[in-house]
């Protein structure tokens, strides 16, 4: 091959780095804003037969700390804002929820089988939330 | 001094082929024509140089400031200048103890140290013919564009004299080690063999394994940063004492730092510093009078020695062995693969084909796929996968298009072999094929590892260009059949300009543009379902018109009537 040749195919070949670089890379935006979409609860449910609801039993063994973690992953993946808060209705006494969603039942304050409901919200966009009843057996 | 000039002459007469344009019709104009192109390459190789420089300042490639650092100047120099030096020493190990010419040469009356002057004077210029090549154009696009006074271009032209004087004398010091490799390679082929396979396994090994370091992620414009600073570093690894420097061994490279700053005239500071300039090219000269005494010392009389020693009863006892009758039909193929292997530049045109299609293509989809790429991306990556692939393999088949006339006026003798001539004629086609198409099929695997085409479509777009190849393969072969150029081979040699060399690169080049830009306007066209499958049954079509035309010929050109 003629040294003048090599040359050209070495030019082209470097144009063809620089085409693709600057020609076909995927349009990148910035400081745009990915919106939670759903709320998908990881912790092991179950759903009423009727209504749909989901529900959780929870039935701690002796001895051990009457807490359930909750776990939630945000859909999608990229979205901008990731944070969930867990709230619990304002006039309920037999539990107590941190921020990162460990539920802490009370047991002097509860006698029989009791129920509350965990409301699960997605920090930018509280539409997008998630109920679970939480049947607590002591 | 009279003997030495007519040494020199005629040793360049050879050398410079003059006798090809001595045997045109149109001698003075031939020779002005070489000299005008010659001047054109000159200025095309300057102003691509200088565009190179003022690109590289304006969008400060290299740095933060728009400049463009002594230090990469001195790169490109170190590069050429490593070239130069390997090139000179391979050059001098042959022409001055295995060149067949010198035992002519001492007979003449001539001292031998006149005879070894005159071998030493002819790498000289030609290594100051190298320099204006490239380094030279390089350098004066940098003065240039810095706007040096008039009076310096001389001082840089009387630098690079310097520069390839020390050259060819540290090539003809260096040519003593070079001449006990080169006997002990001699002595034992195997070893050769082992270290030629060992050699090119370990580069391409190593090749490999850095394009495996290449970043899964690469954004030119978020990383420029970066990149520059790496750059910065790097760059200031062999120019300053700087500690924390990249790769900070570079500072090992400082002497031809020197001489860079020996030709810009200073570190960019000052626009030029005479005084410092002439230190260093005292220090040159130095340099070459120590280096050109070892050659008068040391080398000439191992010359004279190797020259004056008949070669007639050096040869080796060669083993016999019994002729092994072929089939006639296969004894051709034997005899061009024999020839293939044992020829050393159709064997490293060879390898180097079968090495550098799937080697660049990785290199270049490593790349691709560190980038983020859009669909249009996706298409321009086949598309230029498609044009590099088939840029490197048509040009290879350039070497068809004169490989009948090659023979010279002995190239008729296929007329008197005891088969069909087509068996011969393709023959020869066969062992350069045989490399393309292994470096075909390892290109098929990088392009289904390394791109988003499913394996499918890979074996139907590598059978594609597959096919193109053969049908250029034929056209070359064809081309030199029907015009052969036997008297130029047989008079002159190598012949830079034959008219069907130049006809097949530009065909070459036509259809691998071409073919890459109807692919590339195919898959455009979301309609457009098996684009590959397309080009595979196209190919194969125009392939298959190919042989029939190309058979047709040979029928004909080697009737007998």
């Amino acid at each position: 091959m003629k040294k003048s040749v090599v040359i050209l195919i070495a030019l082209i070949y470097a144009a063809s780095i620089v085409l693709v670089g600057y020609l076909g890379l995927k349009a990148k935006t910035y400081n745009d804003v990915y919106p939670v979409e759903r709320l998908e609860i990881l912790n092991e449910y179950s759903e009423m037969p009727n209504t749909g609801d989901k529900y959780i039993t929870f039935n701690p063994k002796d001895g051990e700390e009457p807490t359930l973690q909750f776990e939630c992953r945000v859909l999608p993946d990229n979205a901008t804002d990731k944070k969930i808060i867990y709230k619990l209705a304002s006039d309920c006494t037999i539990a107590t929820i941190s921020e990162g969603g460990l539920l802490t039942f009370l047991p002097d304050q509860i006698d029989s089988v009791s129920s509350l409901t965990v409301y699960i919200y997605a920090n930018q966009n509280p539409a997008v939330q998630e109920e679970v009843i939480v049947y607590f057996i002591p | 001094m009279s003997t030495l000039i007519t040494l020199v002459k005629m040793q360049l007469q050879e050398k410079l082929n003059f006798k090809r344009i001595e045997i045109s019709k149109h001698a003075l104009f031939n020779f002005i024509l070489s000299v005008l192109v010659a001047l054109l390459k000159f200025a095309f190789v300057t102003v691509l140089c200088y565009a190179f420089i003022l690109v590289a300042k304006m969008f400060s490639l290299f740095q933060y400031f728009n400049i463009v650092p002594q230090s990469v100047m001195s790169l490109i120099f170190i590069v050429m200048l490593i070239a130069s030096t390997l090139s000179c020493t391979i050059g001098l190990t042959k022409a001055l103890y295995y060149s067949r010419d010198n035992a002519v040469l001492l007979t003449l009356p001539a001292t031998p140290m006149q005879t070894f002057l005159s071998k030493i004077i002819i790498f000289y210029i030609f290594e100051l013919k190298r320099s204006l090549s490239f380094i030279v154009p390089l350098f004066l696009a940098y003065y240039f564009l810095h706007g040096y006074e008039p009076v310096y271009y001389f001082w840089m032209l009387l630098c690079f004299a310097f520069i390839a004087m020390f050259t060819v004398a540290l090539g003809a010091l260096l040519s003593i080690p070079g001449m006990w490799i080169a006997n002990v390679f001699n002595q034992h082929k195997l070893l050769q063999h082992i270290c030629l396979i060992l050699l090119v396994g370990g580069v391409v090994g190593a090749l490999v394994y850095a394009i495996s370091l290449i970043p899964t992620d690469i954004d030119f414009f978020e990383q420029s940063g970066k990149i520059k600073l790496a750059l910065q570093r790097f760059f200031d690894g062999f120019a300053y004492y700087n500690p924390n420097a990249f790769l900070g061994e570079a500072k090992h490279l400082r002497p031809v730092y020197n001489l860079t700053l020996l030709v810009l005239g200073g570190d960019g500071f000052a626009p030029f510093s005479l005084g410092g300039s002439i230190i260093r090219l005292l220090i040159l000269l130095g340099a070459i009078l120590l280096l050109a005494l070892c050659a008068v010392f040391i080398v000439k009389p191992l010359f004279y020695k190797m020259a004056s020693t008949p070669f007639e009863y050096k040869k080796k006892k060669v083993k016999a062995k019994s002729n092994i009758p072929f089939n006639k039909k296969i004894a051709s193929l034997v005899h061009e693969f024999r020839i293939a292997f044992k020829t050393q530049e159709r064997m490293f045109a060879n390898v180097g084909i079968l090495i550098s299609i799937p080697v660049l293509v990785m290199f270049l989809n490593k790349i691709f796929a560190a980038m983020n790429v859009a669909e249009f991306g996706e298409h321009m990556i086949v598309t230029f996968n498609i044009l590099i692939i088939l840029l490197i393999a048509l040009n290879a088949n350039v070497y068809a298009a004169s490989v009948y006339s090659r023979d010279g006026r002995s190239s008729y003798l296929m007329k008197t072999q005891p088969t069909h001539p087509i068996y011969l004629i393709i023959a020869k086609l066969v062992p350069n094929t045989l490399f393309v198409t292994l470096s075909f099929i390892i290109t098929g695997f990088v392009i289904a590892n390394l791109t988003h085409v499913s394996a499918g479509d890979t074996v139907m777009l590598m059978l594609g260009l597959y096919f193109v190849y053969l049908t250029h393969l034929l056209m070359c072969a064809e081309s030199d059949i029907m015009n052969p150029q036997t008297e130029i081979y047989a008079t002159v040699g190598n012949n830079d300009s034959n008219p069907n060399e130049t006809k097949s690169t530009a065909i070459a080049f036509g259809a691998a543009f071409v073919i890459a830009l109807i692919i590339m306007g195919l898959l455009f066209l979301k309609e457009n379902q098996n684009v590959y499958l397309k080009l595979m049954l196209v190919a194969l079509a125009v392939l298959c018109r190919k042989v029939y035309v190309f058979a047709s010929k040979i029928k004909l050109y080697f009737k007998e009537k």
